[in-house]
């Protein structure tokens, strides 16, 4: 009979349950590992039989076949290592499980028997859980991300006859590392709001953006402080709750970015990739389809500086994941699902030279206009929060009282972001007021007389589209949310109509 | 058509050759026809230019070159044409065909504006007025088509429903600069954009002093917004000057370069631009010559009945209703140049999140504008 190790492989951030079977037949010494592996699993088998040689075990003479199932899926990784050497040794008839019945592993093996980390422990952890199995064995450099997941026994070491020990029960487990999640060494923040300061008035759009989830489009000259603000706005957002920073977690773990630290991710990632990015950069893709920076900022801020510096097709291939929160990459054979659910954070210039606005700039509206269009409709269409950011005088930043620090403005985005939260409770997908379609900004955003007022002088004298028209009420639904009242005011409109510099630009061009 | 081609194509023969050709012969097929004898009886024409003539004689390129330009719905003027202004052909440099799409009406001749690429906002906004009112007096607005005040110039004739033709340095085809694209299609559809050019020419620097003569010699007026030392609009104006047209130029300020160019011209003795009715054809020079040093143009009886057209406050409106007084340090604060928020609450002491409020409200009475570059101004602003 087959001996039967439990592994695990990844499908997007899942992990899902491969049962490594082993079995030795008569015939020429060869081994072989079928089940769709990739070169990672198949070079499993040179590790493995110097590690076992290194560790004083014995190689079976024999033919060896070895199959990951469900054979039918694709699977990729080093982490197969453990689970194959381990069968190996049952099937030899060198290692005879006392401890446990049932138990899960991973790990890749070093040609001295070494156990070394791998990635993607957190999702494998997590299917082990669902699947029932409680036990599960890892490399001791992943130990702190497999206990991220509650209920679970696991027990991590360095080298493999450690795992064999035991297993056979010779030797005890004594848990000396110290887990605790909740230490922090550093302030995750060192950044904080109050250092900008003379822009209050940008501010209070950028927490209305925060609050109400409303992508935002910075504008300004070079050096104005886009990027300051930019790396800010994840102090304000409100904490990732548990299953948040679980989500997130597990999109490092598979990305193989969590090996270092190990430790749950807590604070909002904040991930500005340069405008040389590739589509697959940002999207996800490449040879494992692994997520792109889109799903890296998942739960946070993707910040694109200088966004009008970005390849058409690149940005444009984000209008999809914006909207629906997540991405899937399909290869041929099969198609991985990343979440992908961020508040975009975009900076550019002006016009070409950045300028606009003051004598120095010399471009023609044709050119600012032609300049601006590198942002395709859509695109600029969800930026519902377009503003000019204006250089401070930094002479004189002693005369500007402190901003507001980032917990005093955290705390009115949270409360925003609270009672959006029990608006939306019985409406799937829908967290914030930034994504209520027609619909529901119909039924949510009611205004009062004076407002109603308001709103239709202005869409009288500007000439409003409906689309137009109904991002300034949304932005006004989460102005009048910040305040706590039921229908919006003639305040909020005045200020939500305030929110889109671009477009009031644009109609004031002297181009045709 | 295609005679009228092969004489324009002929290389080593300009403009005026080719109208005193036109003279001796009256129509481009009798040149094609004629013998050498016939050709040198011609003036200016030699045995070498005769022979090269005669060698031409193909009309291959020709029947080519007309197929393109029908196939591309681009139309011919020949110098036959009545639709070929007299005034144009006052030019000795005239060229005997046109290229152009679009419509040439009666009375297609009108007042340049021209300028520099790199312009100012001040340029602009008197392009830009002077336009307007050209546009509503139904003069047509010739330009360049250039980036900058060019473009500004067809563009508000094309807004305020005027016909502009824009002379181009680059067959009819082309769009150059890129970005011109709409304002191309808008000038074809409301006026005439025209080459010497043959479709598919590329721009090359050569060919715009020729452009520019055109401009010249297709206007009665030549206004200068704004030219750098050696900018085109110089050129423009230079060709102006020798048809003994009338030159307006608008003054700048001495620092800025891009207007060094137009200040020279007001220091050589062009006239200064300082209203658009000054553009009119009827607007006697000799009438404001200034007897006295007080008699301001605008305090001129003439010009007192035309109302001043200045499209950047045009919607603006004078308060029907008690200000506050935040506003009213608002409007005080604004009666010069556009601020930006942050630079509006330094000077009134408002609390910038009170500010946003008040501005979007007296923007929306009408009280103030948007500006470029995020910022605001009222009446007196700008």
């Amino acid at each position: 009979m087959a001996s039967i190790v439990k592994s695990f492989a990844i499908w997007g951030v899942d992990g899902y349950l491969v049962d490594v079977e082993t079995k030795t037949i008569e015939g020429q010494p060869l081994i072989s590992i079928v089940g769709l592996g990739d070169t990672a699993v198949k070079e499993a088998r040179e590790r493995v039989e110097a590690a076992l040689r290194d560790g004083h075990f014995r190689f079976p003479e024999m033919k060896v076949v070895i199959n990951l199932a469900p054979s039918d899926l694709k699977k990729s990784g080093s982490h197969f290592d453990l689970p194959i050497a381990l069968g190996l040794l049952m099937e030899s008839d060198q290692l005879h499980v006392n401890r446990w019945q049932d138990f899960g592993c991973v790990g890749e093996l070093s040609l001295n028997a070494r156990l070394r980390s791998c990635t993607g422990v957190l999702p494998m952890v997590i299917a082990a859980k669902q699947a029932g199995i409680k036990n599960i064995i890892v490399p001791r450099e992943n130990i702190y991300e497999a206990s991220l997941v509650q209920g679970m026994n696991v027990v991590g070491f360095d080298y493999l006859r450690e795992v064999v020990q035991f297993l056979e029960g010779e030797k005890e487990y004594n848990i000396q590392q110290e887990i605790n999640f909740h230490a922090r060494a550093e302030d995750p923040y060192p950044a904080d709001f109050n250092e900008v300061q003379g822009q209050e008035a940008m501010l209070e759009y950028i927490v209305v953006a925060a609050a109400g989830g409303h992508n935002l489009l910075m504008i300004g000259a070079p050096g104005c402080g886009k990027s300051m603000i930019a790396k800010r706005i994840p102090t304000i957002l409100p904490s990732m709750t548990e299953q948040e920073a679980l989500e997130t977690t597990k999109i490092y773990s598979v990305a193989g970015m969590l090996k270092r630290t190990g430790h749950l991710i807590k604070e909002r990632p904040f991930r500005a990739p340069h405008h040389n990015a590739s589509t697959n950069a940002l999207i996800g893709g490449g040879n494992n389809a692994t997520p792109g920076e889109i799903s890296l900022a998942h739960n946070g801020v993707l910040f694109l500086d200088e966004i009008a510096e970005f390849s058409k097709k690149t940005l444009d291939a984000l209008r999809q994941p914006m909207e629906d929160q997540q991405v899937t990459i399909s290869r041929v054979r099969y198609s991985n699902t990343y979440p992908a659910s961020f508040m975009l954070v975009a900076a550019m210039n002006p016009c070409p030279c950045g300028n606009y606005g003051s004598d120095k700039c010399r471009c023609s509206d044709y050119e600012v206009i032609k300049y601006r269009q590198r942002l395709s409709g859509p695109i600029m269409d969800r930026m519902d929060i377009q503003k000019y950011v204006q250089p401070v005088n930094f002479i004189n930043l002693s005369e500007y009282a402190f901003g507001k620090s980032s917990k005093e403005l955290r705390e009115r985005v949270e409360f925003a972001r609270n009672i959006q939260k029990k608006r939306f409770k019985k409406i799937e997908g829908i967290n914030c007021n930034a994504q209520m379609g027609h619909a529901l900004i119909k039924e949510f955003c009611e205004l009062d007389a004076e407002g109603q007022r308001l709103l239709q002088v202005a869409h009288d004298r500007f000439k409003y589209s409906a689309r137009t028209y109904y991002k300034y009420l949304k932005v006004a639904r989460t102005f009048a949310d910040l305040d706590d009242v039921a229908s919006i005011r003639k305040k909020d409109v005045a200020l939500a109509l305030m929110a889109r510099d671009l477009e009031k630009e644009k109609a004031g061009m002297m181009v045709i | 058509m295609e005679y009228w081609i092969w004489l324009k194509q002929i290389s080593g023969i300009g403009p005026v050759l080719e109208k005193r050709l036109l003279d001796r012969f009256q129509t481009p097929p009798a040149v094609y026809e004629a013998c050498e004898e016939e050709l040198l009886s011609v003036e200016g024409i030699g045995p070498t230019l005769a022979r090269v003539i005669r060698q031409h004689r193909s009309l291959d390129q020709a029947r080519t070159l007309l197929e393109e330009t029908l196939r591309q719905d681009i139309k011919l003027l020949s110098y036959h044409d009545p639709l070929y202004p007299a005034l144009a052909k006052k030019s000795s440099e005239a060229p005997i065909l046109l290229y152009y799409k679009g419509s040439i009406r009666e009375n297609s001749t009108g007042v340049a504006i021209v300028g520099s690429r790199r312009c100012t906002d001040y340029g602009k906004q008197a392009a830009v007025e002077a336009a307007y009112f050209l546009a509503q007096n139904d003069i047509p607005v010739i330009s360049g088509m250039a980036k900058g005040i060019d473009g500004y110039a067809h563009t508000a004739c094309l807004k305020a429903g005027g016909y502009t033709i824009a002379f181009l340095g680059n067959g009819v085809d082309i769009c150059y600069p890129k970005e011109h694209d709409g304002l191309l299609a808008g000038i074809i559809e409301n006026g005439a954009v025209i080459s010497e050019y043959p479709p598919g020419t590329r721009p090359r620097p050569e060919y715009f002093p020729e452009r520019n003569e055109l401009i010249s010699s297709w206007s009665h007026k030549v206004f200068v917004v704004e030219a750098a030392e050696n900018g085109g609009a110089l050129i423009t104006a230079g060709f102006a000057i020798a048809q003994g047209k009338e030159v307006r130029v608008l003054p700048h300020e001495i620092n800025n370069v891009t207007g060094r160019g137009a200040n020279r011209l007001i220091l050589q003795g062009a006239h200064i631009y300082s209203h658009p009715s000054q553009l009119l054809p009827n607007f006697d020079l000799d009438h404001v010559s200034i007897t006295s040093a007080n008699s301001l143009p605008a305090e001129n009886e003439d010009m007192s009945n035309l109302k001043r057209v200045d499209k950047s406050s045009e919607d603006l409106r004078k308060p029907d209703r008690h200000l506050s007084n935040t506003e009213k340090k608002i409007l005080f604060s604004l009666s010069f140049t556009p601020k930006t928020i942050e630079k509006i609450s330094a000077d009134t002491q408002i609390d910038q999140l009170q500010l946003i409020q008040v501005l979007s409200m007296m923007e929306l009475e009408g009280l103030i504008r948007t500006y470029p570059g995020g910022r605001f101004a009222g009446h007196g602003g700008a």
